[in-house]
C-alpha cells in the first residue's frame, strides 16, 4: 500500500527530524526562495530582532546596505548612541506593518509625513523616531530636517536593495485620532504627552496587517521592480500590552496572528520569503534555552544559532565568526518596561 | 628651541626634510619619536619619572632606532612638542544634514577618538609645554578642475582648536600647507610621488612606498610643511 507521505524527506516527520536529535542537531529549517551571496545588497527594518540580522550579515563578509551612513571617524559609542548602523536607515524601530507602510508612503511621495514634534524642557523629539537621537533635537526645524535625510535615505535603500529583510514585531499601535498617522510609541512613553483626546490605540488584526504589509511591498515594487522580501517574526515577547489581556496571552496571539500573516504572504508570492527565527527561538523543541532568565530577552547564543541557521540554510561559505552575538539590541518598546508594577 | 617629534609612520616626510629645520635657525634640536600604524599606543606617562615610556620591548626598540638612541622621553630635553599623524584627520562637516548635537559628538569624535588624543593625554600627564597637533596628510589625488581649498578646511581647524575636547589639552592643531592642497580636500599628487619608508627597524626601512600610497607624503611636502609650522609659530 502506498500514500504521498511516502515520498517525503525526512525532515517532514517529527520524529527522525526532531525526537531522535539533539536540539542543537537539528538543521534543514529553512529553504531559501532567494539565494543571496556577497554581493547581494541586503537592507533590514522591523523591530528590535531585526538588529541582529544587519549586524549579523555584516560580520560575516556580506552588504548589509546602510544608506544613512554615519559622519567618518565617528566613533563607535557615538554611532550607537545616534542610532547609525541598527537599520539600513535611522528609522528606530518599525515594529508593525502598518507603520512599515507610512515609512513606504512617505518615501515614494504618496504622503507626506506629519509636522508633529514633541517639545519636552527644551529640546524636541521626533514622535516617529523618538530615541533616534540622545536628549532630543535643537529645534523644530532639526527634528524635521533630519527626518527628510532619513525618509530619503529609507528610499535608497529600497530602491538600491535586492533583498528587503522586514520583522514583524507587534499588533498593537498608537495613533493620531485626528490625522490617523501612526506613531512607534504610545506618547508619553519614550517622549511627548500622552492625551486620550488626540492618541488612540488599536490592536491590529490578521486582515488589517496582511493588507498593511501587503500595501508596503507594492509601494516598495513601484520603487524597485526587482526587489525581493525576506520576512521574519520577531521571537521577543511584549514588553507590556495595552489589549486588556495578560501580557502573556497577548503575546501569543500578537505573534502568531504575525505569523500567520507572514506565512500567508509567502505562500502566496514566489517574491516574498518566511525565514523562521521565531520558530527556532520559541519552540517547545529548544526548551527556552536561548532566552534569558528573563523570558524575553534572547540571550547571544540564541541569536547566534539563529543567524547560523540563516547562513548555513544558504549554504554559504561564511568569512565571519558563528556562533554568538555579543551586542545587545537598541529596543524603544522596552522603555514601557519601566512603567510596569505601579499599580 | 628644541623641538620633540612624537608621530607614526607619516613622521618619515619631515625627518627626509629635517636640514630645513637646521638651517632656520628656529629650533636649536628635533628629536623624533617614532613608530609605524598604531605602535605608539604602547606609550605611557611614568609619572614617578616624569617621561613617557615604553611599554613594549617593539616600541622601546623604535623610539632608540628613530631618536638615535633614546629609549624614553624626558620632557625637560625639549621646549615644544609636535604630535604628527597618529591617527588625526581634519574635521569636516557630515555631508548630510545631521543634528548640532550629532556635529558637536563627531567634531569630538575626529580628536578624541585618535591615537593622537592618547599620545597628547599620556604626554600631559609628564609635562605641561607647548603642543602642537599635525593631521595626517590629506589623502593625495590627481588634480581636476577644481583646484580650490575647501573653504572649509582652515575654519574647521579653528573649530578643533576652540573645542573643549582639545582646549583642555591647551594643544593647537595647525593645518597643512595650503599649497599642498588640491580638489578641495587632497594633496596635489607630485607630494607623494617618490616618498620613502622611516627608518624604524622594518625589514623595508628606506624603501620607497609603493606607487598606489597616496597617504605618505615626500620631502617636498615636508619641507613645505616645516615652513608652514615656523609661520605659524611666529604668529
Amino acid at each position: 500500500m502506498t500514500n504521498p507521505y511516502k515520498s517525503l524527506e525526512k525532515e517532514a516527520f517529527w520524529r527522525p527530524f526532531v525526537a531522535e536529535r539533539s536540539m542543537f542537531d537539528i538543521t534543514d529549517l529553512w529553504r531559501p526562495k532567494h539565494k543571496i551571496d556577497n554581493k547581494t545588497q541586503i537592507a533590514t527594518y522591523g523591530s528590535c530582532f531585526a538588529q541582529h540580522i544587519g549586524r549579523a550579515l555584516d560580520g560575516r563578509g556580506f552588504k548589509w546596505l546602510r544608506t544613512e551612513k554615519p559622519p567618518q571617524r565617528l566613533s563607535e559609542d557615538n554611532k550607537k548612541r545616534f542610532n547609525f548602523d541598527i537599520f539600513s536607515s535611522r528609522t528606530g524601530n518599525i515594529y508593525t506593518t502598518s507603520l512599515l507602510k507610512q515609512w513606504c508612503s512617505w518615501a515614494a511621495g504618496k504622503e507626506t509625513a506629519p509636522e508633529e514634534v514633541w517639545e519636552q524642557g527644551g529640546r524636541y523629539y521626533d514622535p516617529f523616531r523618538p530615541i533616534v537621537e540622545p536628549n532630543g533635537f535643537a529645534s523644530a526645524d532639526e527634528v524635521h530636517k533630519t527626518r527628510r535625510v532619513t525618509i530619503q535615505s529609507f528610499k535608497k535603500s529600497i530602491t538600491d536593495c535586492d533583498i528587503f529583510v522586514f520583522t514583524l514585531g507587534l499588533t498593537e499601535s498608537w495613533f493620531n485620532k485626528e490625522y490617523g498617522y501612526e506613531y512607534p510609541m504610545c506618547p508619553g512613553t519614550a517622549a511627548g504627552q500622552f492625551d486620550e483626546r488626540k492618541h488612540g490605540f488599536i490592536n491590529q488584526q490578521y486582515e488589517g496587517i496582511k493588507k498593511s504589509l501587503y500595501d508596503a511591498m507594492g509601494i516598495m515594487r513601484e520603487l524597485n521592480p526587482q526587489i525581493k522580501f525576506i520576512l521574519t517574526v520577531s521571537p521577543v515577547p511584549l514588553t507590556a500590552t495595552y489589549s486588556g489581556n495578560n501580557v502573556l496571552v497577548a503575546t501569543m496571539e500578537s505573534k502568531s496572528i504575525l505569523r500567520a500573516v507572514a506565512g500567508s504572504l509567502s505562500c502566496e508570492n514566489d517574491e516574498i520569503d518566511y525565514f523562521p527565527s521565531y520558530e527556532i527561538i520559541n519552540s517547545p523543541v529548544f526548551r527556552g534555552a536561548f532566552f534569558e532568565p528573563n523570558m524575553r530577552s534572547v540571550n547571544p547564543h540564541g541569536v547566534g544559532f539563529v543567524m547560523d541557521t540563516f547562513f548555513k540554510c544558504q549554504k554559504l561559505k561564511v568569512t565571519g565568526a558563528l556562533g554568538a552575538s555579543k551586542e545587545d539590541a537598541k529596543c524603544e518598546e522596552e522603555i514601557l518596561g519601566s512603567f510596569g508594577g505601579t499599580k | 628651541m628644541r623641538l620633540c617629534v612624537i608621530g607614526n609612520s607619516h613622521v618619515g616626510a619631515l625627518k627626509d626634510s629635517v636640514s630645513i629645520v637646521e638651517s632656520s635657525g628656529i629650533f636649536s634640536s628635533v628629536t623624533f619619536f617614532a613608530k609605524g600604524s598604531d605602535g605608539m599606543s604602547d606609550l605611557i606617562a611614568d609619572t614617578t619619572n616624569y617621561r613617557l615610556v615604553a611599554r613594549s620591548g617593539a616600541l622601546r626598540r623604535s623610539l632608540e632606532l628613530t631618536s638615535g638612541g633614546l629609549s624614553e622621553i624626558d620632557p625637560e630635553a625639549y621646549d615644544i612638542f609636535l604630535i604628527y599623524g597618529l591617527g588625526l584627520y581634519p574635521y569636516f562637516r557630515h555631508n548630510k544634514f545631521v543634528s548640532e548635537q550629532l556635529s558637536d559628538a563627531h567634531l569630538a569624535d575626529t580628536f578624541k577618538n585618535t591615537l593622537a588624543h592618547e599620545v597628547l593625554s599620556q604626554l600631559r600627564h609628564v609635562t605641561d609645554k607647548m603642543v602642537v597637533l599635525g593631521h595626517t596628510p590629506m589623502k593625495a589625488a590627481e588634480i581636476e578642475k577644481d583646484q580650490e581649498i575647501d573653504p572649509e578646511y582652515l575654519k574647521n581647524i579653528e573649530l578643533m582648536n576652540s573645542h573643549e575636547s582639545l582646549l583642555s589639552y591647551k594643544a593647537t592643531v595647525i593645518s597643512q600647507p595650503l599649497d599642498t592642497i588640491c580638489n578641495k580636500r587632497s594633496t596635489k599628487p607630485d607630494f607623494t610621488r617618490g616618498s620613502v619608508r622611516m627608518a624604524s627597524g622594518h625589514a623595508n626601512d628606506g624603501t620607497q612606498h609603493p606607487d598606489n600610497d597616496l597617504t605618505h607624503m615626500n620631502k617636498a611636502f615636508g619641507q613645505l610643511w616645516w615652513e608652514n609650522l615656523f609661520q605659524q609659530l611666529s604668529r
